[in-house]
């Protein structure tokens, strides 16, 4: 009997490198889950520790990295100095149980380091928006409050990351950490704008603002690294999919089709239960509000609004009127500076307002006065928004011809049809194969003005696996591992570093076609069993001609 | 602070009283008429042009009624006191004397209403049973009737050159107006129309006495390009004025209600507004018709005229100026010599003052002419909605410099955004209306617009003018559109209206007073002949300038037959919804231009650092966005402004954002901007290639991609572009040169290898880079 297991979360660890330890635990700022004995937790930071000493001696600067083991695969993230993120996830196994005996094989390619990496990166810009930084924490407060914080966000974070993307769409998703941008006609946007700046102006406290509508983009006055993390916890909260419990089955079952497999499925939010009750005896300070406690009343008021909802969310609480929920952020280009972050929703709109610590935000009158501004004008702009959204998606059937992913570097715009689309029944290793293709698109060093288009076909791949299956009648995965080797060595004889271009033919049906041009980037999906190459290529125009004909590619 | 004046007499121009016999002003020919011993004096107001006539047998006349001179100043009507003949006098020729009795005139009870010239030939003769239309002939020293209106009896009439027009107030009860127009080859006679309220005689009053009185409550004015006749009554213990708006089909009526008690009043029209002035109490106040009945701009406090002083001094000169004048003394001494002498002060609101229309006042005892000037700025800060103020000046011809003033210190003082962008979007309304007139009347000129209503409306002399201040104004934005975008059309125009000249050319116009007599009479002449053009002229100005009036059933006709335009009327809609405005501001006179808001409000604030940077960003982005929503193409510098405003923020990605948004266009002068800006910006040299790129200047990329030292990534995009072999020999040789600068031999070798086929058809240049070649190596090779 087989039992196939996912890839599995392990561990999350946080640590620093001090010298002159007393006590070795000292150096442990968090390690999920926390019910581990401190001896293993000790002794998987020590081999992280060593792991890193020792890649040093090759590499000045320690690389983004990550080490495969057999049983696990470990990510590094170094996001300030001597400050150490670990990912420990445990490889998929495919346990063959024969009588008494055990046999477990672990596949270490279901997992993407890339995908984990972007993860912890995301991970700690969000957590720097709400406390700038471990250092700071440590500085000006002490390393027991840097704890508290650390455990109070990544215990709220990590649930929501996705450590097996078991298909295309989600890996390239978690891939790109982008933002959506709302698109709109220039007048529209004008008013947006010409609206934000005369909010800012009416009320000199005010310094920063994003507008959003639904979870796109619309205006922003921060830069960009700060508007992607309080984007990304904007859309994480006040706008959440709805979630998909049994996401992971039907992609799981997809792949073993035929198969006695059960996987077991990761329960990410039983890791870390918080209730209220936690929350309350939570302790207070007052410049350092606590994560958990955002996360709960945003959550808490949004279930609570009604669809005219038109109000603040953080700010003044909304059932008692003299309290007041003021969370604070850090932006800012070269210094970071606190901000209260006022978020007041309309409709689909949010709008962020990132004012300045003042003891005006302890009175309500200040929020009255800015209520009324806001609502006088908003009102028209909320309907226009509305209108434009009608028409969007009118045009935007025109979009679902074509499956695509766009994405700009320059302005983290990413726009994609890929979740408009059903999943694609893709072989395991074609998936690891394209995402391979994908990382060395998304790492490579950026050139302005590449060199010649190289295309690359991978043709009859799936023939020859299905032959061989025949033929040995072998176990199926291990039988796409050997090709995703053959696959593997292809790729590192055929790409180089500077892709401008890649097509790629799976299943003689499904093409996909990457293309680099700057900083921007487009993948693109056609599913059409007649086309050739050539063909490819004309389509490829096509869509370059209806979407991204003022966007300079090449 | 207090402005205690907001009215003040302007230009005076003065003369002895006691030393003439008889004395007028002729508001239509715009001269000062005085007469002594036979010899006919006519100072031109504006252009202080003298004239004269001398007519001996007049020598010992002092019975003289009225007298009346042709426009060109050749004929002069003669009606004395006691008899009903109307003698004429012709200048040139032989001096000649022409007696014209009409017919019935030995009829008792005839009275002589009046004589108005309509041009040099043709005149009208108004007494109190009909209207009669004359003709001098020239050929025959005499003079023909042409026409004759029996109207009843006539108890007064108005009469305005300008628009040939003549009112008539007849009936029983004296109520009933007939109004005709004399065109060169037609005469239209206007509706009927009822006055309000007219006296009537009383018992004891003489008929002369009475059809005077009934003159005087009566003017036909200009007022916002529409003509009107207005009436000053009193009712229920209080004055109030009649506006008859005079149409070709139909006669419209409003009223204002004034604060004057008593019927002793005079009225005068400056810039579009009704100046009252109550001659008991002494003080004026001025009227906005156009302001709607709660705007603070409506009426201004009464306030007296500001003090008036004659210099003595200047009197004697302007007596010693005529004796003088033959020897040519220049004006320059006296006018020095102004401020140290003692002022006489003058009694204002005298009752001997005649106030002739549109705007002048004559002083019979201390003998001086002025017109009313009105001081813009004091009634502009009196009004403290800002919104009114603007709107306000707005409406006036001359109020330019002090709306830039006004707009300037609100954006200092960090008035409202909202306030602000409401502003805007109302001057921008009138700018793209009056840019839409130009376009329109470009395609237009084939075919005039068949006129249905206000043909009468402005004389062919403004016409003429604001189409000349026009097609200056057209010439100067052409200029500078040219190297932005040379196919938009966008003109900024003034439309001159009010005093015939601009004040500001008034006064330097003074200083012309004093000119040889030779230039006189050559000027005269000009001015003839200008005259006579003028009156060819006149019936396609006056189709031409309906344009305006008919823009909006005009464009109404057009709406129904295009399918296009049904999403405008609908935008439209949403506008008066959003900001209550009129599709179109016909109030308009004043237009600013986007190069005015540049050069003279934000380029200012800018350089002095007045404002912070960020509320400049939220007015500019709020400037463009009305401009945006009118669909006027925005120019250029704007764009560049505002991204010069960002940088100074560093607000990159928020560039980046309006990029994206396509609020930034794609030109080349942007996109060379965004490349100087690399520096600080990284980002901004792919913004500058993209835009190029999209609009194909591949030379320009290359020239930028050089200054930046990258070579290899020119030759990768010359490779890319397959443009090798369009490249100039120049060019080639400028990459090289950039190449051998780099001082890296493989960079060089590279280069050189790459255009090896260009170079080897030049063997000095070959063996040149040869040359170099082996030198870097060497160099490189000694490091």
């Amino acid at each position: 009997m087989n039992i196939f297991q996912i890839p599995r979360f392990d561990s999350f660890f946080i640590f620093r490198r001090v010298i002159n330890l007393k006590n070795e635990a000292d150096k442990i700022i968090l390690y999920l889950p926390n019910k581990i004995p401190i001896d293993k937790q000790l002794l998987n930071i020590g081999f992280a520790q060593a792991t890193i000493a020792f890649s040093r001696t090759f590499s000045s600067s320690f690389p983004q990295a990550s080490l495969h083991t057999e049983k696990y695969r470990w990510v590094f993230f170094e996001p300030e100095p001597n400050y150490w993120m670990v990912f420990l996830i445990k490889n998929a196994s495919n346990t063959q149980a024969k009588e008494s005996k055990k046999n477990e094989k672990f596949k270490y390619e279901f997992t993407n380091d890339n995908c984990l990496f972007q993860a912890l990166r995301k991970g700690y810009y969000m957590f720097s928006l709400f406390y700038h930084s471990f250092n700071h924490l440590i500085t000006n407060y002490s390393l027991e409050e840097l704890r508290n914080k650390v455990n109070q966000f990544f215990s709220f974070f990590i649930p929501t990351v996705d450590f097996i993307q078991t298909s295309l769409k989600k890996r390239l998703l978690s891939l790109f950490q982008g933002i959506r941008y709302y698109p709109l006609d220039k007048n529209m946007f004008l008013k947006v704008y010409c609206f934000v700046n005369m909010i800012e102006s009416s009320f000199s406290k005010i310094k920063h603002s994003i507008f959003l509508y639904g979870s796109n983009l619309i205006w922003s006055s921060l830069n960009l690294s700060d508007t992607n993390s309080l984007y990304n916890f904007l859309c994480g909260y006040i706008n959440p999919k709805p979630a998909v419990e049994n996401e992971y089955l039907v992609g799981i079952e997809e792949f073993f089709i035929g198969k006695t497999a059960s996987p077991q499925l990761p329960q990410p939010k039983n890791y870390f239960n918080w209730s209220l009750e936690d929350i309350s005896k939570l302790p207070q300070n007052p410049d350092l509000f606590n994560y958990p406690e955002l996360v709960f009343h945003i959550t808490q008021t949004i279930a609570k609004a009604r669809s005219n909802f038109s109000d603040f969310i953080t700010g003044p609480k909304l059932d008692s009127k003299k309290n007041f929920f003021l969370p604070k952020i850090f932006v800012g280009n070269e210094e970071k500076k606190q901000h209260v972050l006022l978020i007041y929703k309309a409709n689909k709109v949010i709008f962020c307002l990132l004012v300045e610590p003042d003891e005006k935000l302890q009175t309500m009158s200040f929020y009255n006065q800015m209520k009324k501004r806001i609502e006088t004008e908003i009102e028209t702009i909320v309907n226009n928004l509305f209108k434009s959204e009608h028409i969007l998606q009118i045009s935007s059937q025109n979009e679902l011809l074509y499956k695509f992913l766009y994405f700009n570097e320059m302005n983290l715009a990413l726009k994609e049809t890929l979740s408009m689309c059903k999943e694609f029944e893709l072989r395991h290793q074609f998936l690891m194969y394209l995402s391979s293709i994908v990382d060395s698109f998304y790492n490579s060093e950026r050139l302005f003005i590449n060199q010649e288009k190289r295309y690359f076909q991978l043709k009859n791949i799936e023939q020859q696996t299905k032959a061989q299956n025949q033929e040995n009648n072998k176990d199926p995965i291990e039988n796409n591992l050997d090709s995703q080797k053959q696959t593997q060595t292809e790729k590192y004889v055929n790409l180089d570093q500077n892709l401008i271009e890649v097509t790629t033919n799976i299943n003689n049906s499904l093409w996909i076609v990457m293309k680099r041009a700057g900083s921007r980037l487009i993948l693109m999906l056609v599913e059409n069993q007649n086309l050739n190459i050539s063909n490819i290529s004309k389509e490829v125009d096509k869509l370059n001609a209806e979407f991204f004909r003022t966007i300079y590619l090449n | 602070m207090q402005f205690r004046y907001y009215v003040e007499l302007f230009s005076p121009l003065y003369f002895n009283p006691k030393k003439y016999q008889f004395f007028k002003f002729d508001n239509s020919i715009e001269d000062l008429i005085l007469f002594q011993k036979g010899r006919i004096q006519g100072i031109n107001f504006y252009s202080n042009i003298h004239s004269s006539l001398k007519i001996p047998d007049l020598a010992n006349e002092t019975q003289i009624q009225e007298l009346e001179i042709s426009p060109n100043k050749n004929y002069v009507i003669i009606s004395r006191k006691e008899n009903s003949i109307i003698e004429i006098f012709f200048r040139f020729n032989k001096p000649l004397k022409y007696e014209y009795q009409p017919k019935k005139m030995k009829k008792i009870g005839f009275t002589l209403l009046g004589i108005k010239w309509l041009d040099n030939l043709n005149f009208l003769l108004i007494s109190n049973f009909r209207l009669e239309h004359m003709q001098v002939l020239t050929n025959k020293n005499g003079v023909k009737r042409i026409k004759s209106y029996n109207l009843g009896k006539i108890h007064g009439f108005t009469f305005s050159f300008e628009n040939r027009i003549i009112i008539l107030i007849t009936g029983k009860n004296a109520t009933t107006t007939n109004a005709f127009q004399f065109r060169p080859k037609q005469t239209i006679k206007l509706p009927i129309f009822e006055l309000k309220y007219s006296r009537l005689k009383e018992p004891n009053e003489t008929e002369r006495n009475y059809c005077l009185e009934m003159n005087k409550n009566l003017m036909i004015v200009q007022i916002y390009r529409n003509l009107y006749c207005v009436q000053l009554i009193q009712e229920d213990k209080k004055v109030k004025i009649y506006l008859y708006q005079l149409n070709k089909e139909s006669i419209s009526t409003c009223s204002i209600e004034t604060m004057i008690p008593r019927n002793k009043f005079a009225l005068s029209v400056v810039d579009s507004l009704l100046l009252v002035h109550d001659m008991e109490l002494k003080v004026t106040m001025i009227y906005d018709i156009r302001a709607s009945d709660d705007d603070e701009a409506k009426i201004t406090s009464p306030l007296s005229i500001k003090p008036f002083s004659i210099n003595e001094k200047r009197l004697i000169d302007n007596k010693s100026k005529k004796s003088l004048k033959n020897n040519g003394k220049s004006e320059k001494k006296t006018v020095k010599n102004e401020n140290n002498q003692n002022n006489q002060k003058i009694e204002l609101y005298k009752d001997q003052w005649v106030h002739l229309p549109p705007n002048f006042v004559l002083d019979p005892v201390d003998g001086f002419v002025c017109i009313y000037k009105l001081d813009l700025y004091s009634i502009a800060v009196s009004i403290t909605n800002q919104l009114s103020r603007v709107q306000f000046l707005l409406r006036r011809s001359n109020s330019k410099s002090i709306l830039i003033k006004f707009i300037k210190t609100m954006i200092i003082e960090n008035e409202k955004i909202s306030l602000l962008s409401y502003l805007f979007d109302v001057i921008n309304n009138i700018y793209n209306t009056v840019s839409y007139l130009e376009n329109s009347k470009d395609t237009q000129t084939e075919k005039p617009v068949i006129t249905i209503q206000n043909d009468m409306i402005l004389s062919p002399k403004r016409k003429r003018k604001i189409k000349r201040s026009r097609s200056f104004e057209k010439k100067i934005e052409n200029n500078k559109n040219q190297s932005t975008a040379p196919n938009i059309k966008r003109i900024g125009s003034v439309f001159v209206k009010g005093p015939k000249l601009p004040l500001e050319k008034l006064s330097k116009l003074k200083d012309l007073r004093n000119i040889n007599k030779e230039k006189l009479v050559k000027k005269t002449k000009q001015n003839e002949n200008r005259k006579q053009n003028q009156e060819i002229d006149l019936d396609i100005n006056l189709d031409e300038i309906n344009v305006f009036d008919e823009y909006e059933k005009d464009k109404n006709q057009k709406n129904q037959n295009q399918k296009n335009q049904k999403n405008q009327k609908k935008k439209n809609q949403n506008k008066k919804k959003r900001n209550g405005l009129p599709k179109t501001n016909p109030d308009g006179y004043v237009v600013l231009p986007q190069s005015d808001f540049y050069n003279n409000i934000f380029f200012p604030l800018f350089k002095r650092k007045a404002v912070e940077y960020e509320f400049l960003e939220s007015v500019l982005t709020e400037y463009i966005r009305s401009l945006n929503e009118l669909n006027i193409p925005v120019q250029v510098f704007l764009f560049s402004f505002l991204i010069e405003i960002l940088l100074q923020q560093k607000k990159y990605s928020q560039i980046y954002h309006l990029v994206q948004y396509k609020v930034i266009p794609n030109t080349e002068s942007l996109a060379l901007q965004f490349a100087g800006v690399f520096s600080s910006y990284p980002q901004a040299l792919c913004l500058a290639l993209d835009g190029l790129k999209m609009r194909k200047e591949s030379d320009l990329i290359i020239q930028i991609l050089l200054s930046k030292r990258r070579v290899m990534q020119t030759l990768k995009f010359i490779h890319h572009e397959k443009l090798k072999n369009k490249l100039s020999l120049m060019t080639i040789q400028t990459i090289l040169e950039f190449a051998y600068f780099a001082q890296d031999p493989l960079i060089f070798f590279t280069a050189w290898n790459f255009f090896q086929d260009q170079l080897k058809d030049n063997e000095d240049l070959w063996k040149d880079y040869q040359k170099k070649n082996e030198l870097l190596i060497e160099k490189w090779n000694q490091k």
